[in-house]
């Protein structure tokens, strides 16, 4: 039994090992590096809090690009987490081919992600491309889809919403697993289609809408791909999300220090809404089997 | 059955350590680089001719477009694991090597370069405190390139000073329509064609390359914003927010439907880029011409902007400098090379590499021309290279910032001329 464990230990070691170096050091590393001054060529120099003191006070592309992250994550969460859902529903129909339309659902949450969609996108939304062409056909003005403030954060979160897949199909799942006898119930009843929806679907799955919202927003938060090859954070940082300021920062100005201090920043906002929603959740997410709440 | 197990990963990690060591302990060097496919093909063919010319020398290619090439460098030279020998921009020689000790110093191997091959003056651009971190790969400016076929056919003539500029935008307007733009230029282009006005008024950079700071008055700051906009609001150049709309305000010229329609009828850019910029042209760059550099009446500059295009430098913690030091060598002076690499990395900043394409036909008409002028500019003493703060990417991203804000209009010159001072007074001290 000993000797079992001791080999148990030994296979997971690997992983733990993994975990520390590639994990937990650059962690630790990373809000050490926080406080110092490092260009990556000459050793870190400590001076204390003030990246941070830098970021509240002096910097203004910071509240600009934190500005600019909180809208995309607003826009993109619930936007995706409704197309999913709704996608989900209908797809959860039993429909001939069915199998068809859920894998070509799903397979922008495979491409979406990709340089090469990035590009593509990057001409569609171009003065000459395809969406302003559609629209002049319809007798639309065209719009500078990549060169207007007011505009360009749409392009991304259309690309971020469009790959909507990975949530579809967990909804999905969950849409399966709402016991049939309810709608049989509530049909009886005569209730219609949208209350049935949103007086037995929803708050059956609320556990699995409050996953997905946990971990799109996380998702949101840490976009770079979209923003980076789509309109390079610009025009007049529109789009300028705090992942590329801290990619800037870090590797492009040679500012380590300030990038890693930007991160914690990033790490604490995500922390503080996700605990925010754990708390939340308490008042809107239904889990099978819980006493009700007194 | 534990100890069997501790064995057999002892074994492993002892093979393990042996290929590893059987592999770096060869007279193995990495090179890496950035480009495009032709020169990605041409530099993997002389590595091979390198090769075969020094039996027992593997030289490993890493390869990548540029973008992205410096954030990879700059963590590999943090993480002591950068290539033996690399491309490296001119901006990025002092930012890695402050005091000149980032690189080997390729003097120390002068044995196997065929250092008089260059000019003093192109290894001074390598040097830092007197030792020799980088040789350049050849040297360019910007220069004033026009589609002569699209110019003539809107009846109007290649201007020669900024006013007839000016003038001929208004013409081209006229004549071609609302989507004809006089002259085109990536994001950085456009900042320092207006520097370039400037520089020939008040004769001073923005950036003194001496002392590193910041030289130009309050009054020229505000007429570099100034020009800035006039040459986006005369029509002259495409402004900021048509480039940014169709895909980017760095995307190439060449790949703008705009130019090669020939709506666009001139380029400010790279001598060394322009067989690329007239590749999309229906003449493959037949009716390009270089233009005279345009002047200001009483200009006290030329305001040419130029500079090594690259250079090539070999790690410090190299194990095998003096091969590095002669691979280098083998790429600008060998023959066999020269006729490999052909111009995928320009025009070479070596004499005998000059002479050899130009003897072998290499050289289109319009290369040598402007090639031609800048080595007259050059001899005369009239291109001073721009401090390196200059281009040190913090700088860059400031500028871009603040000509972005002055192109959109969300700011005027007054303000743009404070933000170039004071701030960019702050960017420079703490370089």
């Amino acid at each position: 039994m000993y000797e079992n464990k001791r080999l148990g230990l030994l296979y997971c070691l690997p992983f733990v090992i993994g975990v520390a170096l590639f994990k937990l050091f650059p962690f630790a590393m990373s809000f050490a590096l926080s406080f110092t001054q490092f260009d990556l060529i000459e050793p870190p120099k400590y001076i204390g809090l003030e990246n941070y003191r830098e970021m509240m006070t002096t910097d203004k592309l910071f509240p600009k690009s934190l500005g600019v992250t909180l809208m995309f994550v607003a826009l993109t969460v619930p936007l995706r987490l409704a197309a999913a859902l709704m996608v989900a529903q209908v797809l959860n129909f039993k429909l001939k081919g069915i199998n068809f339309f859920r894998s070509a659902f799903y397979l922008p949450s495979i491409l979406g992600g990709s340089i090469a969609v990035s590009i593509l996108w990057r001409f569609v939304f171009a003065k000459n491309g395809l969406v302003n062409q559609a629209m002049t056909a319809l007798g639309a003005e065209p719009i500078m889809w990549l060169g207007d403030e007011n505009y360009s954060m749409w392009t991304i979160v259309t690309l971020n919403v469009w790959q909507f897949g990975s949530s579809m199909v967990i909804f999905l799942a969950a849409l399966q697993n709402v016991p049939t006898s309810l709608y049989e119930a509530a049909a009886m009843d005569g209730a219609g289609k949208t209350t049935v929806f949103f007086r037995i679907t929803v708050p059956l799955i609320t556990p699995v809408i409050f996953f997905n919202l946990i971990m799109q927003t996380v998702h949101a938060f840490q976009e770079f791909n979209g923003p980076y090859m789509v309109t390079e954070g610009g025009p007049l940082h529109s789009t300028y999300l705090l992942s590329l300021y801290i990619y800037d920062q870090s590797f492009k100005l040679f500012n380590l220090g300030y990038g890693t201090a930007l991160s914690w920043v990033l790490f604490a906002l995500v922390a503080t809404l996700s605990a925010v929603a754990f708390y939340s959740s308490k008042y809107w997410v239904y889990y099978a089997g819980e006493k009700e709440r007194s | 059955m534990m100890s069997s197990l501790i064995r057999s990963m002892v074994a492993m990690g002892v093979i393990a350590l042996a290929l590893g060591s059987t592999v770096v302990s060869g007279q193995e060097l990495r090179f890496s680089w950035w480009g495009g496919g032709e020169r990605h093909e041409a530099f993997l063919k002389a590595i091979k001719l390198f090769e075969a010319k020094n039996p027992g020398v593997k030289i490993k290619a890493e390869y990548t477009g540029f973008q992205g090439y410096q954030e990879r460098l700059t963590t590999q030279i943090a993480g002591k694991s950068e290539p033996d020998i690399m491309q490296v921009n001119w901006a990025w020689v002092s930012a890695f090597s402050k005091s000149g000790d980032g690189f080997y110093d390729l003097r120390k191997s002068a044995s196997v370069m065929k250092l008089n091959e260059f000019t003093d003056n192109d290894l001074a651009l390598g040097t830092i405190n007197g030792k020799l971190n980088a040789v350049p790969v050849g040297f360019a400016a910007r220069m004033f390139f026009w589609n002569k076929g699209a110019l003539d056919k809107a009846g109007v003539a290649i201007p020669k000073t900024w006013d007839e500029m000016f003038a001929a935008g208004k013409a081209l307007r006229a004549k071609a329509g609302t989507k004809a733009y006089l002259i085109d230029g990536e994001g950085y282009d456009m900042i320092l064609m207006s520097h370039a006005y400037v520089y020939q008024k008040y004769g001073t950079p923005y950036v003194d390359p001496k002392t590193g700071k910041i030289a130009m008055s309050a009054a020229a700051l505000k007429e570099w914003a100034s020009i800035y906009k006039r040459f986006q609001d005369e029509h002259v150049a495409t402004p900021l927010p048509l480039r940014a709309s169709l895909g980017g305000v760095e995307k190439p010229t060449e790949q703008q439907p705009d130019w090669v329609a020939g709506n666009w009828t001139g380029n400010y850019t790279w001598d060394s880029v322009i067989r690329l910029r007239g590749s999309t042209l229906p003449g493959k760059g037949s009716e390009l011409d270089v233009g005279d550099f345009l002047t200001l009446p009483g200009a006290k500059n030329s305001g040419v902007f130029g500079r090594p295009v690259h250079m090539y430098a070999v790690s410090k913690r190299s194990k095998h400098p003096e091969i590095g030091a002669k691979f280098i060598d083998f790429m600008m002076t060998d023959p066999e090379a020269i006729r490999v690499l052909d111009l995928s990395r320009g025009i070479p900043s070596t004499a005998i590499a000059f002479k050899q394409l130009l003897k072998e036909d290499r050289l289109r008409p319009l290369e040598v021309k402007a090639y031609a002028r800048i080595a007259t500019l050059n001899r005369n003493n009239a291109i001073t290279p721009p401090a390196a703060q200059f281009e040190h990417p913090r700088m860059q991203k400031f500028m871009r910032e603040v000509f972005e804000q002055v192109g959109y209009g969300k700011i005027n010159a007054d303000e743009a001329a404070k933000m170039l001072n004071e701030q960019g007074s702050t960017i420079l001290q703490r370089l």
